[in-house]
Formats: C-alpha cells, structure tokens, sequence
C-alpha cells in the first residue's frame, strides 16, 4: 500500500510539474497575475479581475457602472465629480445583467454594499447566453457562490496547456508590433476600471457594417428576470440602480430592430424605469461618435453622463429620444418616436 | 456524479483512502456509504428508488427462498411473478410510460379525435436499466434454486449500489460480486495498478477519441437533411467508433476503479471490431448484457433446445428486448430488429453450412494466404453491417435513419467531407493518432493481455509512457474539454 500510494504520489507530483508551471507563468488572460496584470496583447479576463479586484479593494469606491464593454468609455471620474460618489467601472468584454447581478451579489456577501449602481443595457444584454462566457477563458466568471470543486474547476481551467503555448505566439506578434493601438490601457484597471479614454483611432468607413456576432440568440424574457433580480437586489439593499440604454451605431441598430429591440425596450420599461439613449439620433448617425460601429467614443460617454447626473440634454437630441426617460407610461411615447424614425429610415 | 469530471477526481482518492484506513470488516460500508454519496449526486430522489429496490429485492429473495424450502411452489411462483411485475412496472414507469402515452394519444388523434399527442415529462433515475436488471437476476438466480439469498443486507445494498457500475454497468451478476465482498482481501498492489492502468485506457477511449468525435458526428445526425454522400457514410463510420470507445471506455474505467478496491468484475468489450461474424461480434460487445439476455430471456425462452424455428424465434425475441431495453424510441425497437434479423440469417447460414459439410468430404486446409484475406473480409463486412445498425441506433427518428441510408451512396466528393466536417488540424491529430493506437490495442488483445503485458516493460520506458499519455491526456481535455456525457447514461 505504502509503496503505491508513494509512486502515485510521485506521479501526480511529476504531472503537476509538467502542466502548473508553464500554465501559471504564461498566463495568457492573467488569471493568475490578477493583481499585477502584464500587457501581453491578449484580452485579459477583465470579469474576474475586476471582480476581485473590487472585493479586495471595497474601500477606494462605493459606485459602479456596470455593463459590456461598450460602457468603457464612459469615464466614471467624471461621474464621481458630479455626484461626489466614489465611481469604478465595473465593464468587460459583453459585460451580461446575469453576470453583473452575480458580481452584485458576491460584492454584498463580502460586506461591499454600493450607493449607486449604474446598469448600461443594448442588445448584446439579451442577444448573449451567459452560459457561452462559461466555456471562454477571457469572460469566465469566478465562481463565488460555488463549492470547493467548483472553484478548483476555474483555475483548472487556465490549465489549458494548448492555449497557453499559441498564445505565447499572439505575445510575440503583439509584443513587435510598435503601431499597435491600445482599445485598453490596463493602468486604468487598478484606478477607475475605464478602456483608454485618450485612444487615437478613427472611424473606418470601409467597415460600416453593423457589428454581429453568429452566436446571438433573443433571450428577452430570461435577461428581463435577470434585470429584475438586479432590481430586486438595489431595492432591498437601499442601492440607488440607475439604468441606461447605450447609443448604438446606426447600422447595428438597424440591425438589432429586426431582431426584437423595441420589445426589449418594452419589456425593459416593465422591470425597471431607465435613461434610453438608442435609437436614430444626432449621436447615433454620426460615424464620427464612434470607434467603429460597437463603441462609442468618450464624447458619446461625456453626453450620456451629463444627461443622467445634470439633465443637460441638447434639445434635438432629446426630440430624438436620446436622454428620455421612460417608465412603463412613458413608453408609447417613446416607441412612437422610435418607430417613425424607423419608418422614415426605411424610405 | 461524472467519472471525467472534478468532483469524481477528489471523491475517488478520499473514498479510496478512507476505505483502507478502515478496519477490514467495516469496508463494505465505507464503499456503500461512498456509493450512495455518489448516487445521491444524480438526484437524491433517486437514491430512495435505489434503497426500496434493494429492500424489495432483499426481502424477495428470502420469501422465495423460504417458500422453495417448504415446497409451496405456487406461492414461490407468484411472489417471483410479483416481484418481476414490480421491478419491470417500475421500469416501464420511468422509462417506456411517457412514450407509450405519447405513441397511443398520436393514434388516438390520428384516427379518433384531433388532439395533441400527450407527453408526460419523466426523469429516468441515473442506471437504473442497469441495477434492476441485477436485481432481477439475483432473485431469478434463487427462483431457480442457483443460488442461496444473501443474509448480509449491506453486502447485498454495496452489491446493488457498488459506484462504479451503478450508473452504465457493466451488469455484474450476485454469484460473482458477493462472494467478492464477504471476502475480507488486504490490498493487492498488482490489481490496483492493473486499475489504474486500465482506467487510462478508459479516460483516452471516452475524452480524446468518443468526445472529440462526438463534436463533429452529432451535429450531423442532429440535422440530417443538411447532408448528404460521403459525409453521411463517414458519419455513420465515426459513429460506429464513437459509441464503441464511449462505452467501453466508460467500462474500463468502471472496472478500473472496482479493481482499486480490490473487486473484480466481468470483462464487458473482447475486441468486438475484430470480430469475424455478427456472432462473435455480440461475444465481444456489452458481454454483461448479452450474457444476462441470455441467461434470462433467451434461455427461459427455450433457447435452441426446440425446433430449428423456434430458436431462430427465441433468437428474434432476445435481441428485441435488447432493443427496446436501450430506450423508449422506434429507433432502438428497430436496430433490435435489424439485429435480430442478422442474428437470425446468420444461425440460417450456419445451419445451411453444418448440414453442406455433413454431406461432403472435408475441404483441403486452406493457405495462410487466403486464410488472412477471409478473416480481414469477413471483419470489414460484420463492421459494415454493425455499422449499418448503428444508424438506427443513433437516428433521432426513423426518418432520419432512412435518409441516411437513402442519400449516403449518393455523392462521394471529398470536398463536401471537408467542409462538412471542418476538424481542426488538433483534433485531426488527436484522432489520426490515438484510432489506430486503439484499433492496435484491441487487435493485440485479442490474443494478448496488454495491460499485463506491461509488467514486463522496463520501468523507465513504462513511465515515460504513463508520463506521456496523461499529460496528452490532461492537454488535450482542459483544451476546450466537452461536457459530453457517457452515451449509456441515457439507457
């Protein structure tokens, strides 16, 4: 018995050997360097980073913005200066309502009950199953709420001895590369969690095509429960949730009304009262708002902020619907000038 | 509780450790405490099916030994006739209820009244085909005075609910499991590394080739319609390796981990690809179950004791219960019939063949040439055919079975086999190396033990091996590792 239980232990000290060290060092999306993350021109994952950084750091904020990475741009200082709260942006890579309500919840068992949250929704909201980031290295969420297994399980994940060495290829193109522009600084995820709000990148005209991913799914009714339960949650800890609906560009907009966007806006003004920002609108049509036809530009975030916090709203705009704040007896009103513009879009 | 997943990787070591630090006499209850754990992990609901099972079978077992020894026959007879009644009831419940009420409303609004087809939506209990046919064996094997019941209700419990053929088997019968449990064994080094070595066997059958396979195969059957030619035949091929390697990879690591707490149990796949004839292919694939068939259905039936006619029927009757014992779809009634329509062919042919024979003189023995070419034809056809069945078994509809076999001679471009299936370069090689490997292993044991064999091997060369496959192993799973479960799961 001594003898084998001796030789499988050398065994298994031999294969941890052989895949942990490698694994670890490497690191491709950071996991293991969470609190020192390198640039390696890989997409780090932000939604267990940030997570954890937030719960180890409860102290420096007591706000966050939550949502894709489309909210990014949004810089929160800015927010914090208006409301006098201490802000942190909370966004990732296809940031999901269910995820952020599970943030939510791991924030709050460890004690760290925010003031404001502020929730930005568009069509990835309930385009995205939650279940597809469970299997992707880079949004793979920790698992708070989960037993010892399950917690081991994420780690053995990035275990992935495969994926680890062709990054090390990506590393290297992305590490000769001198022209390579930054979408993110990473300083900034230890400071305000924003994208690079100084980035230099211009609006390329060749790729005016709505941005789609051939995963995308309508789950209204599931990302509206998931909403809710965020709501539920503010309300019952007295947490401020300001929700927000984020410009989208024209062509992806266009794309995202065929595929049931103004009955998510519907079902959305059901579960909770939010800000919209979308549709056909002085923001939207302009190429020049945005990075490409995902992401807004800062400017984009500055309007969106100002409308929120300082009811500052240019006035065409706000005949667009841009800034409008809908309840469920408002909504019409909003439906109606969205389907015109629709309409009028479509001659 | 998955045996590829994380949770059996902590379990298994616990349970295994635990169980030797236990003085000899308690282990069986550690190993049933540990198997109830795990059972209970598909559902603790279930768990209360599998303990009344085991009281039910336990008490019925004594009442009919009991009644035999005071010679009320009548009375033995109609408590086994209960006892079958209740165990198959409980089956048909779980299993066969729901389709035969959604196959009966189907008619009824077919010929009677319109109405939608009623479906009632049942969860089977994990194994439960599984450990009611070894409860039904033991009591039959004491209805027929083969053996005595057990007296230790915990042995028998472990013997019903032993985790590691719980869930898929293979269907180990009382005469050869409790014996092995009443039995107080020390720990045998050499059967635990025999284990250990044959649950790697088993891990690369089911994660690297039956995983990585069913990548690529499933959606194919899912959606039939969408293909057609040489991606169809190629499908129904990778399948017919796909389901070997899942289930007796699942096997070997069922036997594997038996073997770690020193319990031996039946050998359930011989090689069954090599096999010469559709015979000789069902002495090699799901023994366990082809024997338990046989021993209670084929037999029982008459077996080929009859007429010619007769056993040909039995024959028929037997591989349709095997059929529809795999799950409560038109799909496996039918492959039970194709099965049984070979079986029966081929016991036609050999009666045809024995009575050529009896009349002529004996042929000239044959040369080692044409002997080989015989033996590796008479292997591709019986694949062909085990293949051609295997369509139906894997169809989601009868249908679908019937466009493939309509539209898969139809086109054979290699280009559309390209697009269609779009394998990766390292699954490509995943399989391109490990197939072969298998089909080697399996050919070399069908003369050889292999895992024995390695005994002899020098022990660097051994580690290097073992060093070399587990880390392929763990690589190649952690890189995007399925969530497939084992096939037999479902039956």
């Amino acid at each position: 018995m001594k003898k084998f239980l001796i030789k499988v232990f050398v065994f298994v000290f031999l294969i941890a050997c052989l895949i942990i060290p490698v694994n670890y060092l490497v690191d491709p999306y950071n996991v293991f360097h969470a609190d020192k993350i390198r640039d390696n021109g890989i997409e780090p994952n932000k939604n267990y980073i940030k997570t954890k950084y937030i719960i180890e750091n409860g102290e420096k904020y007591d706000s966050y913005l939550f949502g894709s990475s489309r909210v990014g741009f949004i810089d929160v200082d800015a927010i914090s200066k208006i409301t006098g709260e201490r802000f942190y942006n909370m966004m990732y890579s296809e940031g999901l309502p269910a995820e952020n309500l599970n943030t939510l919840k791991a924030m709050i068992k460890k004690g760290e009950i925010p003031k404001t949250v502020m929730l930005g929704v568009d069509d990835i909201s309930y385009l995205v199953d939650p279940m597809l980031h469970e299997k992707q290295l880079f949004r793979m969420a920790f698992p708070y709420d989960g037993n010892l297994s399950n917690k081991v399980s994420f780690y053995l994940k990035y275990m992935d001895t495969y994926t680890t060495m062709q990054s090390i290829q990506t590393t290297n193109a992305y590490k000769n590369d001198e022209k390579q522009e930054k979408m993110s600084d990473l300083s900034q995820l230890y400071i305000n969690g924003c994208e690079n709000l100084n980035l230099e990148l211009t609006f390329d005209e060749n790729a005016n095509i709505p941005y789609w991913a051939d995963y995308y799914k309508e789950r209204i009714p599931e990302c509206m429960e998931e909403i809710g339960q965020i709501k539920e949650l503010c309300d019952e800890y007295q947490i401020r949730l300001i929700v927000f609906t984020n410009p989208i560009h024209y062509t992806t907009y266009s794309k995202d009304v065929r595929h049931e966007y103004l009955l998510f806006l519907e079902e959305l003004a059901k579960v909770v009262p939010y800000y919209n920002f979308s549709g056909y609108n002085g923001v939207t049509l302009n190429n020049a708002n945005y990075f490409e036809t995902s992401h807004y530009k800062p400017i984009v975030g500055e309007k969106i902020t100002s409308a929120i916090f300082e009811d500052k709203i240019d006035d065409d705009l706000k005949s667009q619907g841009f800034g409008y704040y809908v309840t469920p007896d408002s909504f019409s009103e909003l439906l109606k000038i969205l389907e015109n513009q629709r309409d009028s879009i479509a001659q | 509780m998955l045996f590829t997943s994380l949770a059996f990787a902590i379990f298994l070591p616990i349970v295994f450790l635990v169980y030797y630090s236990c003085p000899v006499k308690y282990r069986y209850l550690v190993l049933l405490a540990a198997s109830y754990y795990f059972y209970a992990g598909f559902g603790v609901a279930f768990l209360g099916v599998l303990i009344a099972l085991t009281g039910g079978t336990y008490l019925a077992g004594i009442g009919i030994f009991q009644l035999r020894k005071k010679e009320k026959m009548k009375r033995a007879q109609f408590v086994f006739g209960a006892f079958l009644f209740l165990v198959i009831g409980l089956l048909f419940s779980f299993k066969y209820l729901s389709f035969t009420i959604a196959q009966v409303t189907g008619l009824i609004s077919r010929f009677v009244i319109t109405m939608d087809p009623l479906t009632l939506k049942i969860v089977v209990p994990a194994g439960l085909s599984f450990y009611s046919f070894k409860s039904i064996s033991y009591v039959a094997d004491i209805y027929r005075k083969k053996r005595l019941p057990e007296k230790n209700i915990g042995h028998f419990a472990l013997y019903l609910a032993f985790f590691p053929d719980l869930v898929s088997g293979p269907i180990n019968r009382a005469d050869h499991i409790l014996p092995q449990i009443a039995k107080k064994k020390p720990f045998s080094y050499e059967l635990a590394v025999y284990g250990l070595r044959l649950m790697l066997l088993g891990f690369i059958k089911k994660l690297l080739i039956a995983d990585t396979l069913a990548k690529y195969v499933n959606p194919i059957f899912d959606q039939v319609e969408n293909y057609r030619g040489i991606t169809l035949f190629v499908a129904a091929i990778l399948y017919t390796i796909e389901i070997y390697c899942d289930f007796s990879g699942y096997s070997d690591i069922a036997i594997g981990v038996a073997k770690l707490f020193g319990i031996d149990f039946v050998t359930n796949f011989k090689s069954p690809y090599f096999a010469t004839n559709i015979k000789k292919f069902w002495d090699g694939w799901h023994i366990s179950l082809s024997t338990w068939l046989r021993d209670y259905v084929y037999f029982p039936l008459g077996g080929s004791r009859g007429s010619k006619g007769k056993t040909y029927r039995n024959l028929f009757i037997t591989f349709l219960i095997s059929g529809i014992w795999h799950g409560a779809n038109w799909t496996f009634f039918l492959w039970g019939i194709i099965h049984g329509v070979y079986q029966v062919i081929y016991r036609v042919l050999v009666d045809l063949r024995n009575k050529w024979y009896k009349n002529k003189a004996v042929l000239k023995p044959q040369n080692k040439f044409f002997s080989c070419f015989k033996t590796i034809a008479s292997v591709l056809i019986t694949d062909l055919f085990v293949t051609f069945a295997w369509i139906f078994f894997r169809a989601n509809h009868i249908s679908d079975a019937i466009y493939i076999c309509r539209h898969m001679f139809e086109s054979f471009s290699f280009y559309w086999l390209k697009i269609d299936f779009a394998m990766t370069n390292l699954d490509l090689a995943t399989l391109g190396f490990f197939i072969p490997c298998l089909f080697f292993y399996d050919y070399v044991s069908t003369k050889k033990d292999v895992i024995l064999m390695m005994n002899k091997w020098l022990l660097p060369i051994r580690w290097s091996i073992y060093l070399v496959l587990v880390s392929m192993l763990i690589v190649l799973y952690l890189h995007g590792g399925t969530g497939q479960s084992f096939i037999y799961f479902k039956f």
